[in-house]
């Protein structure tokens, strides 16, 4: 008799473990629950059960204990449409007070582990200690014996019987429910939201009771619906042993004995009992299945099936100046680049993520990609290398890296550029290293499989490239696993893994972003120093301008979605041409003395379906007019690279800062 | 530096962490978080501090919201002991010291609305009637910049800014006399950064409370602190009005931490960075001397 | 001197022992003295129908349970230190030999049965997990969904009726050891192990989906994909060792469900393995054979628990150092 566990957390499960999983806000919820068909179909079957079970006497055709002794083991027919059992009582009558002993022992089961399970799991779970850990010890014990055994042990104190039987199994349960409990209340207690309300002064049971209960409630919710599935089938068992339901008492698990029985002479009498359980548990477990996806996180996608861009129409709203054509050593040129994401729930609908964006990456040049939550800039990163995860789709009129076209490659030609051309550089060193294997074995992996390299030689390249980026002690890291890193050393380490297949191109996704201060400088410099070596090109996607000066000559700034401006470093940061941009600049705090108020731009962020036709920061511009919302703004041409702005022209001073502060 | 007009004074604090590991029987190994820390915070006065992973600045934070006990040396709120090698402070002090924290969406309880975040507070103070406390629930969501349209809505329907602004409410619910704010705006866009830390501006200037202002940012600290105080490995290394602190530090830690602000400024990059080597040269050199 | 992972993985087998000895050590005696409460007196079961109290007191002196409890438990716990776990009250056989006797048929059952539910769970978890969402992953669900709920017994009962009754095929009822022939003892446990292994393996299955499923959407696969590893790599070396421990801890669990589905598929099938023992033991009361199933259980369970820390430290390297 197999027990059913929560599964662990992943795609299915994340209920209320660690920041990345919330339930939603009650709205939603009850919304949620209504579009998964399952929930209602399945709620719908077991309300029936109930009400047939409480209506019994009502319901079933015969008395279940007095038997035709004249018509024993006989076949369904009209008298007894499931015919009857080796004492000639009518199966469907059996069968209808066998519900009523499985839903009454489920509920004695749950109730009695919800009970004791409950409260004793919030608190060990929230006060820890002494007795939390002798508890769970205990509970480990019990829980890792076979349930079976237990049960078994413990009814023969008690003596068999049904409510018995199922106080014990229920009873076993709760240690079950109480381990459950208390890994959800120590997941929940180190949520930020439980030390706010004790920073407000919440008392132990307050934060148990609104804020910890609510937030686990799902997790349990399911695990109950689980709980009660298989308190029906240890029921069954226990009586089909003789331990539980006594004859002549109909349950689903005696009748089975009887049908185990007269298996030689009449074989239908296996059937109604075991369908009867079957269906019932599977009721139970869809139900739980379905309030868990309800609740489960958005999926983050699945980029083992990333493909690459496929060859867009040229579907050209706006007007764009060609960019600047591309000096012929432009190792990569992009044209009307295009991402977009299916929207949850709604079939057919597409969110935008990145609309028809162009540039282009000379050979041996830095380039900067700037912008913020929203602005497309590492979904566009990712688009080139061929890595922007199913379902998201990705299209281009053009894409060409060394003179190869790119757009409608398939995804073994993306994958071979990126084991050899292209090189990604990631933003959390310490999450994009695998932590079950050694630095070692993951340095070495490429070159062993992508470039044929024996297992000696690919660890003496390793320890050259470790030493490169300035790790001491080289040859004993191969043999450290990630978590022996600090994340500066570990950032190093992921430089090394995309350089050592010698890529013409580095794509750096915030490398910068995660480690300290005075470690980031150091980065920079390494990156900046292997780049200047080899001759590679870089494109940094960052949202710091800082980064952006001190390491790329050219930079791009996209917002919303779209290119907005680019140019020379110096230029775009010095005298932007965009008022997005001059916003940025005016608005970061400097090492200076303070002069007032900081500058800000005003807003938010616009959702893809706020963009409207028009330019898409108008609503926080200081600058817009009416012209700016007509129609799509195209991308002009001006000195030294470009600018999506209709007032661009005008000589206006984009970066005063008080146009900021108001 | 020690008065009694101070708001809250750290003295000497010492705070260590025994470690997972080690056999049975052997003595496990401890990390010292905070080692003789002192700090003192002003009425209306805005204490920036600063320090990088591993500084210790998180487990300050929790020594003065009084959620961690320390081994060793005192805290005190206008001059009374406060005692913090208990895990529980008195209600009273609860009410005058609030935080506001890195994660804006991990703060929020996402099973209350906003106006159940806002009350909530006001609700174990229990100073007020139903209708005041709903009054003062409109008055705090207005003076952060939302509406009151907002209050019946769940925070996941929010941006990460306007959470913020909410926590910041909460925060300000029962009238604190001093906000932790523990890396406020690190984890918010740049545009919306100096939003926030215009409306923190704001706030100290018509209310008078106090910040205890904790982040890595350099800059983002000078900007809104009057004193900054850097943290390194524990201790506190520097500590002194902002402009002086950043304009002529003393400790090589600090002088390590300003070189290493990477201004949006091309021109300047290759001097800084020659500055930064060297200062981190520096620094290094003085850690092998006094180990 | 040990490294710090050996010391690491050192604590971590010994820290299992140490609880799980005493543990063993507190289940029997409670079993022990809470089996005293039992309504049921042995001496009914030998008897028969209406006995009179003379006679039970001697059946009592004769079995030896005149004696205080106490007594009789320290002469049981002796015997153990010594192995010697006592005797049936009504056969007199050693429990030794009788644990000894059905020892082969649980564990072949239990064996068997784990090796259908990996055989049939771990490749059906994979294939479903690398087509989430899709038509062949929502078919595997289904089917996984369904067989989760079959009961064990009920499916032996069907497995039965089916293939050893009207083909023929296996034997109905019946354990034949492997002395007797290797054939013939996989012909014996081939359909309860099937009934055993159905429901265990949909479990299984489901757990490695979601565990392999949740390891899919981990950075560190999508820096393997940068790295320009091809697909198949990427999931059968790191996919699978990553997913290894959410899978070997239900794997652990099973082994326990396993165990004691057993007891009841055994009685399916007329096998006289540790179910029969216990059941029987309990119904008619013979306390040395109920000490004597939970002892070894128990030591069983040990086992396991402790391959599967083991395993723990192979899979996940940041558990060797804590």
């Amino acid at each position: 008799m197999t027990v059913s566990v929560t599964d662990p957390p992943g795609a299915d499960a994340p209920l209320a473990t660690g920041s990345g999983a919330r339930p939603p806000g009650r709205g939603r919820l009850a919304r949620r629950l209504r579009a998964k068909a399952v929930i209602p179909v399945a709620g719908g079957f077991l309300a029936l059960l109930v009400l047939v079970a409480a209506a019994a006497p009502l319901v079933a055709p015969f008395d279940p204990a007095t038997g035709d002794l004249l018509h024993p083991s006989q076949l369904p027919s009209g008298a007894h449409w499931l015919g009857t059992d080796s004492l000639g009582r009518d199966v469907l009558s059996r069968l209808i007070y066998g519900a009523r002993v499985a839903l009454l022992a489920a509920l004695v089961a749950v109730g009695v582990a919800v009970a004791l399970g409950l409260p004793l799991g919030l608190v060990l779970g929230y006060r820890g200690g002494w007795a939390d850990r002798v508890v769970l010890r205990a509970a480990e014990g019990i829980n890792a014996m076979p349930f079976l055994l237990v049960a078994i042990t413990l009814i023969a104190v008690l003596g068999p019987g049904l409510f018995k039987s199922m106080a014990v199994v229920g009873l076993v349960y709760a240690v079950m429910v109480l381990r459950l409990v208390r890994g959800e209340v120590l997941a929940a207690r180190e949520e930020l939201y439980v030390t706010g309300a004790a920073v407000t002064g919440a008392s132990t049971a307050r934060i148990l009771w609104r804020h910890i209960l609510p937030n686990i409630a799902p997790s349990l919710i399911v695990q109950v619906t689980t709980m009660f599935a298989t308190s029906i089938v240890a029921e069954a068992t226990l009586s089909y042993l003789g331990l539980g339901t006594q004859p002549p008492e109909a349950s689903w698990g005696n009748m089975l004995a009887d049908a185990q029985q007269s298996a030689f002479s009449q074989w239908f009498l296996a059937v109604p009992s075991g369908v009867a359980i079957l269906v019932t548990v599977l009721a139970f477990n869809l139900l739980g299945d379905g309030i868990r996806d309800a609740f489960s996180r958005e999926d983050t996608g699945n980029v083992l099936d990333a493909r690459g861009a496929t060859v867009a129409a040229p579907a050209r709203e706006q007007d764009d100046d060609e960019p600047a054509p591309a000096a012929d050593d432009a190792l990569v040129v992009v044209r009307g680049l295009s991402v977009s994401f299916p929207v949850p729930g709604q079939r057919g609908a597409w969110t935008p993520a990145v609309t028809d964006v162009s540039f282009s990456i000379g050979r041996g040049k830095v380039v900067g990609l700037v912008g913020e939550s929203g602005s497309g800039k590492s979904v566009t990163a990712m688009a080139l290398a061929g890595l922007v995860p199913s379902p998201g789709r990705v299209g281009a009129r053009s894409i060409t890296f060394d003179g190869r076209e790119l757009a409608g490659a398939d995804a073994e030609s993306m994958r071979a550029l990126r084991a050899g051309s292209l090189g990604v550089v990631f933003q959390d060193p310490l999450k994009a290293l695998n932590p079950a294997f050694t630095i070692g074995t993951q340095l070495t992996e490429g070159l062993r499989v992508v470039h044929g390299m024996s297992t000696r030689d690919a660890r003496r390249e390793a320890v050259e490239w470790l030493d490169r980026v300035r790790i001491p002690g080289a040859a004993a890291r191969l043999r450290q696993y990630p978590h022996e890193f600090s994340g500066g050393m570990a950032q190093r380490v992921m430089i090394a893994m995309a350089l050592s297949s010698r890529p013409t191109l580095l794509i750096a996704d915030e490398p910068t972003t995660a480690l300290d201060v005075t470690v980031q400088g150091e980065i920079l410099d390494l990156l900046r120093e292997l780049q200047a070596e080899s001759g590679l090109s870089l494109l940094i996607i960052t949202h710091d301008q800082g980064v952006v000066a001190d390491l790329a000559e050219t930079m791009l700034v996209m917002y919303a979605g779209q290119l907005v401006e680019s140019g020379r470093v110096a230029d775009v940061l010095g005298n932007p041409r965009h008022p997005y941009t001059a916003g940025l600049v005016a608005s970061v705090p400097r090492n200076r003395r303070r002069t007032g108020p900081l500058p800000r731009i005003g807003g938010v962020v616009p959702a893809a379906d706020e963009w409207g036709p028009g330019c898409r920061f108008r609503a926080r511009c200081p600058f817009a007019t009416d012209e700016c919302a007509t129609g799509p703004v195209p991308l002009r041409r001006v000195a030294g690279g470009s600018s999506r702005c209709v007032r661009t022209g005008e000589g206006l001073a984009f970066a005063d800062p008080a146009v900021w502060l108001r | 530096m020690t008065g009694t007009k101070d708001l809250l004074e750290v003295s000497d604090v010492d705070v260590t962490f025994a470690l997972r590991g080690g056999l049975p029987g052997r003595p496990k190994a401890r990390h010292q978080a905070l080692s003789g820390v002192s700090l003192s915070i002003r009425p209306g006065q805005t204490v920036g501090l600063v320090g990088e992973s591993g500084s210790g600045k998180s487990t300050l934070a929790r020594v003065v919201l009084g959620l961690q006990p320390c081994d060793r040396g005192r805290v005190r709120l206008h001059g009374q002991d406060v005692d913090v090698a208990r895990p529980t402070v008195p209600r009273s002090f609860r009410r005058r010291v609030q935080a506001v924290f890195q994660d804006p969406y991990g703060s929020l309880n996402p099973t209350m609305t906003v106006a159940q975040l806002l009350a909530e507070p006001l609700r174990l103070a229990d100073t007020l009637s139903t209708r005041e406390r709903w009054d003062r629930v409109v008055e705090l969501v207005e003076l952060v910049g939302l509406a009151r349209g907002h209050l019946e809505r769940y925070p996941y329907q929010f941006s990460g800014g306007q959470q913020q602004r909410i926590a910041i409410a909460r925060a300000l619910a029962c009238a604190p006399e001093l906000i932790v704010l523990d890396e406020p705006v690190s984890a918010l866009d740049v545009s919306i950064q100096s939003q926030v830390i215009d409306l923190l501006e704001q706030i100290q200037a018509s209310t008078g409370v106090s910040y205890l202002f904790i982040a890595h940012d350099l800059a983002v600290v000078r900007h809104i602190s009057h004193r900054i105080a850097v943290m390194y490995r524990g201790r506190i290394v520097e500590e002194g009005p902002a402009d002086e602190v950043c304009d002529d530090p003393r400790h090589p830690y600090t002088r390590l931490l300003l070189a290493s602000i990477l201004d949006a400024d091309p021109a300047a990059s290759a001097g800084r960075r020659e500055l930064r080597r060297s200062l981190a040269r520096a620094f290094a050199d003085s850690l092998g001397s006094s180990s | 001197m040990l490294s710090e992972e050996e010391a690491g993985v050192l604590r971590m087998v010994l820290t299992r022992i140490s609880l799980v000895v005493p543990l063993v050590v507190v289940v029997s005696t409670a079993a022990y003295f809470l089996g005293a409460l039992s309504p049921v007196d042995p001496a009914e079961s030998v008897l028969g129908p209406d006995p009179t109290q003379a006679q039970i007191d001697a059946v009592h002196a004769q079995m030896g349970l005149d004696r205080p409890i106490t007594t009789q438990f320290l002469e049981w716990a002796s015997g153990v230190l010594r192995g010697d776990l006592g005797s049936s009250l009504f056969s007199h056989e050693p429990v030794t030999t009788m644990l000894a006797r059905a020892l082969p048929v649980t564990l072949s059952l239990t064996m068997g049965g784990l090796v259908i539910s990996l055989l049939l769970g771990i490749p059906a978890g994979i294939w479903s997990a690398l087509r989430a969402g899709r038509l062949g992953d929502r078919v595997t669900t289904g089917a996984v969904t369904f067989w989760q709920a079959v009961p064990n017994f009920w499916l032996a009962l069907l497995l039965i009726l089916f293939f050893a009754v009207h083909l023929g095929w296996f034997p109905a009822v019946g354990y034949t050891p492997m002395s007797e022939g290797l054939g013939e003892w996989l012909r014996s446990i081939a359909l309860p192990s099937l009934a055993l292994g159905m429901s265990a393996g949909a479990v299984v299955a489901r757990q490695t989906r979601s565990a392999l499923i949740g390891v899919l959407q981990q950075e560190y696969v999508r820096t393997a994909m940068a790295q320009g590893l091809s697909r198949r790599r990427i999931v059968l070396k790191y996919g699978l060792k990553n997913a290894g421990v959410p899978v070997v801890t239900v794997v652990a669990f099973e082994v326990a469900g396993l165990f004691g589905g057993s007891i009841v598929v055994e009685r399916m099938f007329s096998m006289r393995g540790f179910g029969t023992l216990a059941i029987d033991a309990v119904l008619r009361r013979d306390p040395d054979v109920i000490q004597g199933v939970i002892v070894v259980a128990a030591a069983v369970m040990l086992l396991v628990q402790l391959v599967l820390d083991l395993s723990y430290a192979w899979l996940n390297p940041k558990v060797r150092l804590s």
